[in-house]
């Protein structure tokens, strides 16, 4: 297996994939959002509980997709428990920037910098981000969103 | 398998793409369904065209005009032969099989009324759904879907019962570009006579894998695109018999398909320049002669027989994989194999194949309703085509074999 791939399907990646965090509806869920990749058939869907002042109390979310994008979202859905809004956007934006840029300045902290490879495969960036962008429009208050 | 009647080493040779290395590993080109790659001689056909012959065609009096269109016509009879329609007149140039089928729907759209019917089946490449959606959104015809069975095969019984006073046209692809199966398209439009129903074949899938002879089917159109046939991108082709031709409205205007215009009155071409307005894809269409030569220098049933070869070996080694199932397993089936993991996402597959030099498809194959039917978002797909061997084959078996035991 070359470096490359490794890079991309690191251990960590591969055990969120097989095992996702935070999975499943939320019962008092006051957002929810879907995502979907039309090209592929990945459908990501963010639950949230945010109280009033826009913190986001509890996260889950229910994820068909590549092993990336189940990650990706395992990971962001440990990531983001307890955030308050501002914080949740400024992570969404340095995952962003760590997986479509080739800037390493400032990236998110462990065990999301493990996603950092899947920028050397265009292909698959949109795999990393649909979760992401799912959580943005559920913060948001809209239910849906597409990456085309 | 090297015999002195197929020497796949020297068909291999003869595709400088196929000569590659890809992430340092040999290249198994295994997408042919998506688009074949071209032997030399469609590329030099294609060079020698634009360095030698290039004009405008059916227009200048001058000596390369002559020569343009008569290599341009030259190719239009070499496509009339290798189908075996009656005449040059029933051989449209279009952009491709997707372009044939808006021609067909924008045509006779034209001659349908609000409740009219055009059957299609579940197993359709999305360009073979959404002309005719897109048709009942303007005019209200109405889509009726001819079922499929488990193994990926049209239910025929089902379909006879779709039939009724309104039914205008059935579509229909020859072979799925999905599942591989191959339909019988003259029982299908026998069926379809009975009821005197046109019948049109989506061919596209099934032109590069075997003799099309559209005089034995008895269909009214026939669809198919060059580049999945050793030819060039942006030019196909729509065969329709000329009885039908000769009096379906008109699709699109321009240059080419008119003798005389004024503002008071227009003198369209005869068949079938009346059907390709503007400057048709004149080199494309050059280099898909030379790859109807090209193939035919091979032989379509050896190349039939040859890969039907290939798909016994590979169907055969993808079944011993643990935990790979194959979608699509018609009784009748070309060199296509759609796969799924149960645990493994197709995606996941490509990309891990792509590192040890395999080309395959992943995703749903412009075929949603196919991938609805059999409860996935998507399939991994090998085809393959007659330059494939059986190298190709144990590289994608090892490659599976590396990404199972990865992801497991």
């Amino acid at each position: 297996m070359t470096k490359e791939l490794m890079q991309v399907y690191q251990k960590t990646v591969l055990e969120h994939s097989r095992k996702p965090h935070h999975f499943g509806k939320l019962v008092n869920a006051t957002h929810s959002a879907e995502g979907f990749n039309p090209l592929c058939g990945d459908k990501v869907t963010v639950h949230l509980t945010m109280n009033s002042n826009g913190t986001i109390n509890e996260a889950s979310h229910e994820t068909t997709g590549c092993a990336i994008c189940m990650s990706s979202a395992s990971m962001m859905a440990d990531a983001i428990q307890a955030l308050d809004s501002a914080a949740a956007n400024a992570l969404c934006s340095q995952v962003h920037t760590m997986l479509t840029s080739d800037s390493n300045d400032n990236p998110p902290g462990m065990p999301l910098k493990s996603l950092e490879g899947v920028r050397t495969y265009p292909s698959r960036v949109k795999c990393a981000t649909l979760p992401w962008q799912t959580l943005l429009t559920a913060m948001m208050g809209e239910t849906l969103t597409t990456t085309e | 398998m090297n015999s002195p009647l197929f020497n796949i080493d020297s068909i291999r040779a003869e595709f400088p793409i196929l000569q590659q290395q890809v992430n340092g590993h040999r290249l198994a080109f295994l997408d042919n369904a998506a688009s074949s790659q071209r032997p030399d001689a469609v590329i030099d056909a294609v060079s020698d065209y634009y360095r030698n012959d290039h004009a405008n065609v059916h227009r200048g009096v001058h000596h390369l005009s002559h020569r343009a269109t008569d290599a341009y016509e030259g190719a239009r009879e070499k496509i009339r032969a290798f189908i075996n329609a009656r005449s040059i007149r029933e051989i449209v140039f279009t952009s491709g099989a997707t372009e044939s089928i808006n021609l067909l729907a924008n045509s006779l759209g034209q001659t349908m009324q609000a409740g009219d019917e055009v059957i299609v089946s579940r197993m359709e490449h999305h360009s073979n759904i959404i002309p005719w959606k897109l048709l009942a959104e303007r005019i209200g015809i109405v889509i009726k879907v001819a079922p499929i069975n488990e193994q990926g095969e049209l239910v025929l019984d089902e379909l006879a019962k779709l039939f009724s006073k309104k039914t205008k046209l059935l579509a229909i692809s020859h072979v799925s570009n999905a599942l591989g199966t191959i339909n019988p398209v003259a029982d299908i439009v026998a069926l379809a006579k009975q009821q005197d129903v046109l019948v049109l074949l989506d061919g596209a899938q099934a032109i590069p894998h075997g003799k099309v002879d559209v005089q034995a089917i008895d269909c009214d159109f026939y669809a198919f695109s060059s580049h999945k046939m050793c030819g060039p991108t942006g030019v196909g082709v729509l065969y329709a018999r000329e009885s039908l031709l000769e009096n379906m409205p008109l699709f699109m205007g321009g240059g080419e398909m008119v003798i005389a215009v004024s503002f008071e009155k227009t003198i369209y071409n005869d068949l079938p320049y009346r059907f390709e307005a503007g400057t048709p894809p004149i080199a494309q269409a050059i280099g898909l002669g030379a790859a109807v030569d090209y193939l035919e220098g091979i032989g379509m049933d050896k190349i039939a027989a040859y890969e039907h070869h290939l798909l016994e070996l590979a169907t055969t080694a993808l079944s011993d994989i643990e935990g790979l199932r194959i979608i699509g397993t018609a009784a009748k089936k070309a060199a296509v194999i759609s796969f799924v993991f149960d645990d493994i996402h197709p995606h996941d597959l490509g990309t891990v194949l792509d590192h040890q030099g395999v080309a395959i498809r992943t995703g749903h194959h412009c075929a949603n309703p196919v991938m609805d039917f059999f409860g996935v978002p998507g399939t991994a797909r090998a085809s393959l085509a007659f330059y494939n061997d059986a190298e190709d084959i144990e590289q994608l078996v090892k490659a599976l074999r590396v990404a199972v035991d990865m992801f497991r």
